[in-house]
This record gives C-alpha cells, sequence and structure tokens, in this order.
C-alpha cells in the first residue's frame, strides 16, 4: 500500500485533487503539489457486473473522501470493507 | 420522429425519415439552416462530416449545416444552437435533426463508446456509466432514504406509459416484482433500472414566424448547466448541479417557475434520475420524488404526468435524438394530438443529461393561444 497519494491543491480556493493536475477545475490558475494520507472514508460503492473488456467481474468500484475532501475513485477484485483504504 | 428501437436503416435514413416527417407537418421544403445532433458517429457508423453528409442525404446539400455535441444532451443543445441563431436573426427557419444508430454492435462495444464520455481516470479503474449511476443510486438510498421500490416504480410507470406510444421502443408493460428481480448490472442497480440501447432519430422545425400554423408551440424558456466531467470532482452525488443551474437560467427566462409546469419529459436513462431530475427542476420538492412516483402523481392521469412517452426507459435512449425527442412529445402534448397518452396541459418542460450530468439543459414550451 502505498504510504502517501499524490495530489494537487488550488492556490485560490484551497481545494485538493487525486491524481494530481495541472489546473483547478473551478479556477484557470495553476495548482500546487500536495500529498494526502492513503486513508479515507468511502461515500459509496458498487459491484459492476458487466465490467468493459481488461477487467474481471464482479468489479468492486468505490468513490473514496480523502483529507481535506479530495475525492479518490478505487477499484478491488474484493468486495470493499470497512478497514479497506 | 422516427419508432426508436433496433432499426436496420442507417443512420442518415433514419434521420431523413424523422427531417421529411418534420418538414412536411411544418410545411416547410427548404429550412435557412440545419443544426445536426450525432454524438458519436465516428464510432458508432464509421462516418463523420455529419452536417454535409445529412444535408447531401436530405436533398439540402447548399443549406449551412452544423454539427453539435454535448454527449447525450445533444439534441437539447441542437436546440438552443438553432434557438440562439434564430434570436440572433441570422435565420427565420431552422432544421434540427438528431440520431444515433448503436443496436448493430455488440452491447459491450456500445457501452464502451458511450463511456468514453467519462473522464479518462475515472474510466481508468473501469468505471463505465451504469457503474456511476450504481454509486449515484447506491447514495440516494443511503443519504436521502429513497428506496429500491420507489426506483423500480419509475419503470413500471414509464414502461406503462411507453405501452401507449407507438414510436417507443418497449411496448410492453412491466411489473414492480419483475423490475426488483431483474439481474444486477451495478449493484444496487438493475436491468430494468437502466434504458436500453436504441436505434433512432427526431427532428423540429424551428422559426421566428409567428404567423402561419396555429399548431406551433412556442419555447419560453432554454437553459444550460454545466458539472465537472470528474464525478470525483463533485461533493455530492444526489444532486445533479448541471440540471438546477439549466432550470434556474429557463425559468428565469421565462419569467415563471415550476409551479406552470403541467407536464415534464425528463432523462430517465437510470430510473433513479428521474427522481433526481424532478427535485433538481423543482417540480418537486426535495426529498419528496419517491413518494410522488409511488403515489401515482407523476403517471399519466396524476398532477404532473412525467414521461407519458414512456422516457429514456421505454421510449428508448438514441443518444443525440433524445432531447429532440422530448421536445417532439411536448408539442404533440402541447397540441393535443398525443394519441392514446394524451394529457391536459398548456406548458411542458424537458430536461436533457448530457454525459454523467456533465452539461444539461432544460427547455419549457408553451401551447400557443
Amino acid at each position: 500500500m502505498a504510504q502517501e497519494l499524490r495530489a494537487s491543491r488550488c492556490p485560490r480556493c484551497r481545494r485538493l485533487v487525486v491524481p494530481p493536475a495541472s489546473l483547478c477545475p473551478d479556477h484557470p490558475v495553476k495548482m500546487e503539489a500536495a500529498v494526502l494520507p492513503p486513508l479515507g472514508e468511502v461515500v459509496s460503492f458498487t459491484t459492476l457486473h458487466s465490467p468493459p473488456e481488461g477487467f474481471r467481474a464482479p468489479l468492486h468500484l468505490a468513490l473514496v473522501e480523502l483529507a481535506g475532501g479530495a475525492r479518490a475513485r478505487a477499484a478491488s477484485a474484493s468486495p470493499p470493507s470497512a478497514s479497506a483504504s | 420522429m422516427t419508432r426508436f428501437g433496433r432499426r436496420n436503416e442507417d443512420l442518415p435514413d433514419l434521420m431523413a425519415e424523422a427531417a421529411l416527417a418534420t418538414m412536411t407537418d411544418a410545411g416547410v421544403e427548404h429550412p435557412a439552416a440545419l443544426v445536426v445532433a450525432a454524438m458519436n458517429p465516428e464510432e458508432f457508423t464509421g462516418e463523420g462530416n455529419y452536417g454535409s453528409l445529412l444535408g447531401t442525404r436530405l436533398g439540402l446539400s447548399r443549406v449551412p449545416a452544423i454539427r453539435v455535441e454535448t454527449a447525450t444532451s445533444s439534441g437539447a443543445a441542437a436546440v438552443y444552437t438553432a434557438y440562439a441563431a434564430i434570436a440572433a436573426g441570422l435565420h427565420r427557419a431552422i432544421l434540427v435533426v438528431g440520431g444515433e444508430k448503436m443496436s448493430h454492435l455488440a452491447t459491450p462495444r456500445a457501452s464502451e463508446i458511450i463511456g468514453r464520455s467519462i473522464d479518462a481516470h475515472e474510466r481508468g479503474y473501469g468505471t463505465t456509466m451504469p457503474a456511476l449511476a450504481g454509486l449515484i443510486t447506491r447514495a440516494l438510498m443511503h443519504r436521502r432514504g429513497v428506496t429500491l421500490r420507489e426506483i423500480s416504480q419509475v419503470a413500471v410507470k414509464n414502461h406503462a406509459q411507453g405501452a401507449r406510444n407507438p414510436f417507443a421502443h418497449f411496448q410492453e408493460p412491466v411489473k414492480l416484482e419483475a423490475v426488483m428481480e431483474s439481474r444486477l448490472v451495478a449493484d444496487p442497480l438493475r436491468l430494468f433500472h437502466c434504458c436500453p440501447i436504441s436505434d433512432g432519430a427526431a427532428a423540429l422545425l424551428l422559426t421566428s414566424d409567428p404567423a402561419g400554423s396555429p399548431r406551433r408551440v412556442r419555447i419560453t424558456g432554454i437553459g444550460q448547466g454545466a458539472d465537472t466531467i470528474a464525478v470525483r470532482y463533485r461533493s455530492d452525488l444526489t444532486t445533479f448541479a448541471a440540471t438546477q443551474a439549466a432550470a434556474q437560467a429557463a425559468y428565469r427566462m421565462a419569467g415563471y417557475g415550476p409551479e406552470r409546469v403541467e407536464v415534464a419529459e425528463i432523462h430517465d436513462a437510470f430510473t433513479p434520475f428521474e427522481l433526481i431530475s424532478l427535485e433538481d427542476t423543482g417540480l418537486v420538492p426535495p426529498g419528496k420524488a419517491g413518494r410522488a412516483t409511488l403515489d401515482g402523481e407523476t403517471a399519466v392521469g396524476g398532477r404532473l404526468p412525467v414521461n407519458p412517452s414512456g422516457g429514456l426507459k421505454a421510449r428508448g435512449h438514441p443518444l443525440a435524438a433524445t432531447g429532440i425527442s422530448q421536445l417532439v412529445e411536448l408539442t404533440w402534448q402541447l397540441r393535443g394530438t398525443a394519441e392514446g397518452r394524451q394529457v391536459p396541459a398548456r406548458v411542458g418542460l424537458a430536461q436533457s443529461i448530457g454525459g454523467l450530468a456533465t452539461n444539461n439543459w432544460v427547455t419549457l414550451v408553451e401551447a400557443r393561444r
């Protein structure tokens, strides 16, 4: 497991995004590099029974909220659990 | 518009069928301009340059043509483009045509092409449109208390209404148990909560000429709203900010709010989206759409008939045809010619979702006095 996640922070609105992006989604300004702990809260999850080519069914997908409000996408071959990160 | 469903004709022929029916109905043989909506014909059919391709196929090769694309709301975007050109005084009569042809491809292939409207990073995890809809549905159920029965009743209602629409892809009613027990697609979303892959085309003739047929209806408001292509950039999964912004713009332009709307065509690509959209447009108070659906308020015969056409769920969803077909249905409803599914209404609202609610539209139409 990664020890930290690379992210970007908007110098104007302080918004955090992962993975790093060059410009803020809400302002045409250059974002600054940031790192986040690889821990978060599952916002929602689903199990996809007909995944696209290159993925095995069932595919478990989750949206995870990280520190500072950044949201990350996660995929797993096993069902999500409360301790998964 | 054409009948939606599995069609053997190619896309230009489907678009021509819809266009000729509309031009005949409007009594216009030679529009001043052509606006064509097609989401992804290059990948679905191998052909591009769709404005010119269709102009020549229609016998309108010298008529200026533009192709418009905003993913699954491309049809509504084409109506907006034509409306803006007329409002600017550039033209007096514009033909708007939209369509898609997909059913000749295997479903995983068609789904992959549709899914290219999703953020590339999110797609990299295997995310598809149904997967995003599954995430949204779980959040809706967990955070807003929406029930499986409520999202399933949307399918039951729209199938019952589609059964009375000769243009619909599905013309058979379905039972609530069949919806709730259909196979899981993206847990908790099941097969009968999802719209089909359909072929078809739809067309409208927009004109600034107030004379002529009393059967014309008037666009009183039209608005667009946008949101991030990356769903992970959004703080709330249970509302679509793009619909809310589009609705506000349309109501502001019309000079009235949702209280005057008497019939609506809503983008139910996944049935929970009908519940979200009814609240985003203000047609139903927050948190009440599921209950209103179970109570029959949104059925034909109810307080506010929603998707008398059958919606995307039953009429079908040939992507770029959909936003136009919603306004075709409302035109028929406001004229009083929606045989078999007619509702009493003078003001209608159409709402169209592009991508995963990245580029949405709300259009208000009124019967002429």
